[in-house]
């Protein structure tokens, strides 16, 4: 018998008492479900219509302020580090008590379509879709021969913009990618295509990357204007706005070893001046791998251990706020982030650790691991010596 | 068809499934981020109306909503803990309203605490009122896996809240 929501109604079964009782517990439990469902329904609002609509309204109006103030602070920080660096070598930051010296170079945040302010870049609507689109089948991608780099660099170049997160309900300007291939067998050709790990958001400590292989959907960059891609800004449409297509993906399987380029955007954070800046590596899949057991296993000392020996999360906060562990350390940004993570090698990154205790939430576990998701794909471009970088975007803002 | 009445098509459209999916996802969001859930509904809605012309031709336009606004819930953590440290440095606390009862508060912690694909389900499934089939395909899986995971969550519950 099916009961309405298309679950099976077991009759009874002879002789078998555990089984009762479980049937037992099966109903009461969704019973119970039910009716804490029931409870939480509830129709929507008569005027919900017309304050989606004001919202909507008023956040358009925003968003052009908003525009408007970043162009404006964009330009007030380019004024102020060329001031600062009329050699137009870099600057470097005093780091934080134990850390490694790191010299960063004085680009500023990439100016593109697509917003680098991390504090709104995580918006994970852009994963969503309806109908959800056909994946094609992973394959493994490594080219034969390593490259240059063998350890992690400050990038001399700057990153292209498809490679950052299109935040803020904005998105990304520029031309779009080439088509992604339908048939695996058929290499992606030269050019920047999106990548994101399957149904996540990013990388968790949990994911298998510790077998060396990264696995990434790929889609290409399409015109918003076409009408077939997911974009996020208000219509009409610039002409160079892009999302991400709705064409089938590709999973890739990449390798994460010396013949894969990474490039990761980190973050530091000058506690004096309470401000964030950029800081671009470059490094191998080898390198990237490394970061991520790196940080895994810093986790574990800092945040993981103490949890499993029973210390509070505020507890763990206030240490690390005192002495850096494991590499977390607290910059002494509080407008951005309580934590930061400094690698012995890499980009510094941004951690916020959310080590509190919320009424009404479970309890933070040893192997969340949450801030691991830090370090979060973005892109991927292909040269044209089918050489591949795989971008990263890390140091999400809590 | 002329634009203008095109879109008078497509606002009706949207206020009609505003009507019909709202229950279920006001459920859905209470269920997974606490007092959030009408804000999180709302966000899905405003991002629902912004892409309406794309949405609105979707066999499942409330499907669509419905896996905005579980991404909306997955990120509502991160907000949430701001909230708290602004609060926090406010020295302020927050209006008080009337909300469930501690039975339902009861359950749907404990429901939070489970693995993110079962809790997914059963908030989808008890909270939303989807059947099994629509479970599935609001979560991109197999029906069978919804069943499944229905049935260890059950299981789970049951122990964690004594029925």
């Amino acid at each position: 018998m099916t009961n309405r929501h298309g679950t099976e109604d077991h009759g009874p079964v002879d002789g078998d008492r555990d089984r009762d009782r479980d049937r037992d517990e099966d109903s009461k439990i969704d019973s119970i479900a039910r009716a804490a469902g029931a409870a939480l329904r509830q129709p929507a609002p008569a005027d919900g219509v017309d304050r989606l609509q004001s919202a909507h309204r008023r956040r358009q109006t925003v968003r052009a302020a908003a525009a408007g103030a970043v162009v404006a602070a964009v330009a007030i920080a380019l004024f102020v580090v060329v001031g600062r660096n009329s050699d137009g070598h870099g600057v470097v930051v005093t780091p934080p008590p134990g850390s490694v010296d790191v010299t960063l170079t004085s680009d500023a945040p990439p100016i593109s379509g697509a917003p680098t302010d991390s504090t709104v870049a995580s918006d994970p609507t852009t994963t969503t879709s309806e109908p959800t689109p056909t994946t094609v089948a992973a394959e493994t991608t490594t080219s034969s021969q390593p490259i240059a780099e063998l350890t992690w660099a400050a990038a001399t170049e700057s990153f292209p913009a498809l490679s950052y997160i299109a935040c803020c309900g904005t998105d990304w300007e520029g031309e779009p990618s080439p088509p992604v291939p339908a048939d695996p067998a058929v290499a992606l050709a030269e050019g920047i295509y999106n990548a994101q790990t399957p149904r996540s958001d990013g990388i968790r400590s949990d994911d298998d990357v510790d077998d060396g292989v990264l696995t990434l959907e790929i889609r290409s960059y399409g015109r918003c204007s076409d009408g077939v891609v997911r974009c996020s800004g208000d219509e009409p449409y610039p002409a160079n706005a892009l999302g991400t297509t709705d064409e089938p993906s590709r999973l890739i399987d990449v390798v994460l070893d010396d013949t894969v380029r990474v490039a990761v955007t980190g973050f530091g954070c000058n506690g004096a001046a309470d401000q964030l800046f950029d800081v671009r590596e470059v490094g191998t899949g080898s390198d990237l791998l490394a970061l991520y057991q790196q940080l895994g296993d810093a986790y574990e000392i800092a945040v993981g251990g103490p949890l499993r020996n029973g210390v509070a999360p505020e507890q763990i906060a206030s240490d690390i706020t005192a002495n850096m562990t494991g590499g977390f350390f607290d910059p002494g940004c509080p407008t951005w982030t309580s934590f930061a993570w400094d690698p012995v090698a890499g980009p510094s990154i941004l951690a916020p650790l959310n080590l509190f205790t919320v009424d009404g939430q479970p309890p933070l576990q040893p192997n969340d691991g949450i801030e691991l998701e830090s370090i979060y794909p973005t892109a991927v471009s292909v040269d044209g010596a089918g050489v591949m970088t795989v971008y990263f975007y890390a140091g999400f803002l809590s | 068809m002329p634009e203008a009445t095109q879109r008078v098509l497509l606002e009706h459209r949207f206020e009609d499934v505003y009507r019909r999916e709202y229950p279920s996802l006001v459920a859905v969001a209470t269920a997974l981020a606490g007092d959030d859930g009408e804000d999180l509904v709302h966000d899905a809605m405003i991002k629902a109306l912004v892409n309406w012309k794309r949405v609105a031709v979707l066999e499942r336009p409330g499907g669509w909503c419905h896996r905005v606004l579980i991404n909306r819930c997955r990120s509502s953590w991160r907000r949430r803990v701001t909230h708290a440290r602004f609060l926090a440095r406010q020295r302020r606390e927050e209006p008080s309203s009337p909300g469930p009862s501690a039975d339902v508060i009861a359950f749907w912690t404990a429901v939070r605490q489970l693995p993110e694909r079962p809790r997914l389900a059963v908030t989808l499934y008890y909270a939303g009122d989807h059947s099994t089939a629509e479970v599935a395909r609001i979560l991109d899986v197999p029906e069978g896996t919804v069943r499944s995971d229905l049935s260890r969550a059950r299981s789970a519950l049951v122990k964690e809240l004594g029925v």
